[in-house]
């Protein structure tokens, strides 16, 4: 256990010292997201506001709704994003070779090595700030069980954005040139800047069982604002853990498969 | 000129061979096209603003929003800092034309064949299925040219950023910076007629908004001054160019004395 | 004791099959056909622990394929692979401590940090005793005299530099067997010489079992007493260098400058290459003329100066391999 602590801590330390080799370009990146962001969040609560209300949801609730989104992709990228998008550039360069030469599972070391990207340490302050804002704004109060429920909601809906990013990068050792199935990913996820219940049932049901997209930030939001709106239950988003369980569990194992495949095909 | 032409087709015929990139390209740029449609359709429907606007003024600026978007998307920041960062700028530099008009062509034949295969389809269908006017024809015109104009202001300050990279090595973050300001200052994500005052005031003073949504408000046949528009968008030209020459000098400098 | 065996060793790739232009891509959307490549036709060797053999063979030969196999990235066809009593494939992992891999092409170090930074995430992924790690560190920093490149970050290392820097690294767990893929591709000669000498003294310092591919046969030439050479999958050649030297070489060439006018007659057997009298060369092969059989015939010729070349193992492969 004390080895693997030691393991990891070698690991993320390497990364960091990564992060800051050139720290210039580090902050002016922080800042530079913080502003890219930032203008969604604005622009979402300048829309919003002006019409009074989306659907039901106010300006407040729907930056809670995007924050939600935010915060869980900034968990969920800074483990999987650059082991995802990279995955296909480091099989043409014979990198993902020499990783397997190494005694590790592999996709922890894909994890380890090319993840922890302290990039996504501004996605994540802004989105924590923009959250904190919103909640006193809506007025839900600090007591203990929204605290735990609020981590408990950000935990499992991360676990679905590094969940996705996996299961894209599963395309990879096939599409080793460019693998589209990314950009689609990330246009999917402009439907959740806006609660899904303003689309179609059909849709609905889709980002619910199919691809559950909706259960990065909608479900949670619902059910952390006791709001009826859509097809389900407001209190469909309690399974949102469970939910992110599933679907890294389910990515993980489509990637060790598509491994195989490539062990015995070697494409 | 047939030069530049080649290099027109080098970007084009870059894209050709990712079929499938190309084609789920396609299924992403539909979907959020029809997405963003159906947000203003249910915002419109609330009746707690009244507006004069109508939904299909709205699909007009989306849809216009979309094909000048694909057009004039520009990497010259991420073109740069790869040319920078693998010392093949030095081979760029050798060809017998600028460096800028070279990665001008290129990106010119990327997006070209973006918007043909992969805007072109859904944004006619909206503009059918909302009936959507098109503008008589010297607004069609005058928007043409100032979309233009948009993309050459767009293209001057992602360069510009671009040349950061002589000085940093890294300029991944440039686009962040750029996305921003475009989306908040240059109302890519939702028309400026919604801003508070304050901000529509700020934006005012920037160039973002003459990249596309003033030659949107032209193609609306809503700009007051089309000319004046026009004009402005030269002036923000100019004054980019400059500080492009102040940029270059010193970028210049950097170069010799590094060597490359 | 033999340390690495394949056996009816087979590999085959599926690529899939395609009719040119718009309609085949849409039909190998629906009905995908594929057609097996035999990357690997039935290879037996077996390596002694301590060897250091060359495995040559032209591009595509099948060289990546076979020490990706011996090292678990890829799961054979058919046929086995044992290294030290362990079937890579089935016990990767295990197999990835007693091996060290190193891809020529491609540097495993950080490339943004110093070299040091990279070993102490080698000492953490390998598990090495803290003794062993400071041991062999302190010994390959002296012998690759890494000793100022430590703290360097691996960006600003020359070519060589991080060659060396990074065999050094795929050696600090001391594994019995060494895996080397192309070592000294793109390095200048002085470079090359002094991984050689490197190569030569892992070897002889713990044992070391070498597997290495190159295309430069100088380096095959002054490592290995023993090559296996293989061409689209099939073993060709295995045995030492020497033998395959004297079965496929003997091909010879003299220039001399003759001190009368043309000799009337050139000695038998031998071929007239160039004829620019007073030079000439000839050539010829020590299965038909020994090469000091010719040499006295032509010494009897009257001539001033002479230079003799033997055929080289490279020139022997490429005429191999015509």
């Amino acid at each position: 256990m004390k080895k693997k602590l030691l393991l990891y801590g070698t690991f993320l330390r390497l990364r960091i010292l990564m992060n800051f080799q050139y720290p210039t370009s580090y902050w002016l990146g922080f800042v530079g997201q913080i502003i890219s962001y930032g203008a969604t969040f604005c622009t979402i609560f300048i829309a919003v506001s002006s019409f009074g209300s989306l659907n039901g949801w106010t300006a407040d609730e729907v930056l809670l709704l995007y924050a939600f989104e935010l915060i869980s992709y900034a968990i969920g990228a800074f483990f999987c994003f650059h082991p995802s998008t990279g995955l296909a550039n480091n099989i043409r360069s014979g990198a993902f070779d020499a990783s397997l030469t190494k005694p590790m599972n592999p996709f922890l070391f894909q994890i380890l090595n090319y993840g922890q990207d302290a990039a996504y340490f501004s996605h994540f302050t802004l989105s924590l700030c923009v959250m904190i804002f919103a909640l006193v704004r809506i007025g839900i109060t600090p007591a203990l069980g929204n605290i735990v429920a609020i981590i408990l909601f950000i935990l499992g809906a991360s676990a679905i954005q590094g969940g996705f990013l996996v299961l894209c990068s599963v395309f990879s050792f096939k599409m080793v040139n460019e693998n589209p199935i990314f950009t689609l990913f990330f246009e999917s996820k402009n439907f959740l800047k806006y609660p899904i219940s303003i689309y179609g049932s059909g849709l609905q049901v889709l980002l619910t069982f199919v691809l559950p997209l909706g259960f990065i930030n909608f479900y949670p939001s619902q059910c952390l604002l006791s709001k009826e709106s859509g097809v389900f239950h407001y209190q469909l988003g309690i399974i949102t853990p469970l939910v992110g369980v599933a679907v890294f569990v389910v990515a993980y194992l489509l990637w060790m498969w598509r491994l195989r495949h490539y062990n015995s095909s070697g494409s | 000129m047939k030069t530049l032409l080649e290099f027109v087709k080098a970007g084009f015929k870059q894209r050709i061979i990712y079929r499938s990139s190309t084609l789920w390209g396609l299924v992403a740029s539909t979907l959020t096209l029809f997405l963003q449609i159906r947000l203003w359709q249910v915002l419109l429907s609330s009746a707690i603003l009244q507006d004069d606007r109508t939904l299909t003024d709205m699909v007009a600026f989306l849809v216009i929003n979309a094909l000048l978007a694909s057009l004039t998307r520009c990497d010259a920041a991420g073109t740069l800092a790869s040319l920078i960062g693998d010392g093949s700028i030095s081979c760029s530099l050798t060809r017998p034309i600028s460096l800028k008009k070279q990665v001008v062509c290129e990106q010119i034949g990327v997006n070209l064949h973006f918007v043909l295969f992969t805007v072109l389809l859904p944004a006619a269908v909206a503009i059918v299925i909302y009936g959507i006017q098109l503008p008589d024809v010297s607004y069609g015109l005058l928007f043409a040219f100032s979309a233009l104009l948009g993309a050459v202001i767009l293209f001057e300050i992602q360069y510009i950023l671009g040349m950061v990279a002589f000085f940093l090595t890294t300029v991944w973050f440039a686009s962040f910076y750029v996305s921003g300001f475009m989306k908040l200052f240059g109302a890519t994500a939702i028309p400026l007629w919604y801003y508070p005052d304050w901000l529509a005031n700020v934006c005012y003073c920037l160039p973002f908004r003459y990249i596309t949504y003033e030659p949107i408000l032209i193609f609306l046949e809503d700009a007051p001054n089309p000319l004046q528009t026009i004009g402005i968008q030269l002036l923000w030209i100019g004054a980019l160019l400059f500080l492009e020459q102040l940029v270059w000098r010193r970028a210049e400098r950097k170069l010799v004395v590094q060597g490359g | 004791m033999v340390q690495i065996i394949a056996e009816n060793l087979v590999k085959e790739y599926q690529v899939p099959d395609r009719d040119p232009g718009l309609r085949g891509a849409v039909k190998a959307l629906f009905h995908p056909r594929y057609r097996g490549i035999t990357a690997i036709d039935h290879i037996n060797f077996s390596i002694e622990k301590g060897e250091i053999v060359g495995y040559i063979g032209p591009n595509g030969a099948g060289k990546s394929t076979t020490l990706k196999m011996l090292s678990g990235i890829l799961y054979p066809t058919a046929g086995s692979v044992t290294v030290n009593g362990l079937v890579p494939y089935r016990d990767r992992k295990r197999n990835a401590r007693q091996i060290g891999v190193v891809f020529g092409n491609r540097s495993q170090l950080y490339w943004d940090l110093p070299v040091i930074d990279s070993y102490q995430l080698n000492r953490r992924l390998y598990d090495i005793p803290d003794a062993i790690y400071r041991e062999n560190l302190a010994y390959f920093t002296e012998i690759f005299d890494l000793g100022d490149l430590l703290n360097q970050p691996v960006r600003l290392l020359s070519l060589g530099q991080k060659m060396r820097a990074t065999i050094a690294g795929a050696m600090l767990h001391s594994p019995e067997i060494l895996f080397l893929d192309e070592p000294t591709i793109g390095l200048d000669v002085t470079s090359k010489l002094k991984i050689r000498d490197f190569i030569r003294q892992i070897n002889q310092k713990s044992g070391t079992t070498v597997i290495l591919t190159s295309h430069d046969m100088g380096d095959i030439e002054s490592l290995c007493e023993r090559i296996i050479l293989i061409d689209e999958g099939k073993k060709k050649y295995d045995g030492p260098v020497l033998e395959f030297e004297n079965t496929f070489g003997g091909n010879y060439s003299i220039s001399f400058k003759a001190v009368s006018a043309r000799p009337s007659q050139f000695p038998e057997g031998l071929t007239l290459r160039e004829d620019n009298a007073p030079y000439y060369v000839v050539t010829g092969n020590e299965k038909q003329v020994r090469l000091s059989d010719a040499i006295s015939v032509i010494n009897q010729l009257g001539i001033e100066e002479l230079e003799m070349k033997n055929q080289t193992l490279e020139e022997i492969i490429n005429e191999y391999f015509g």
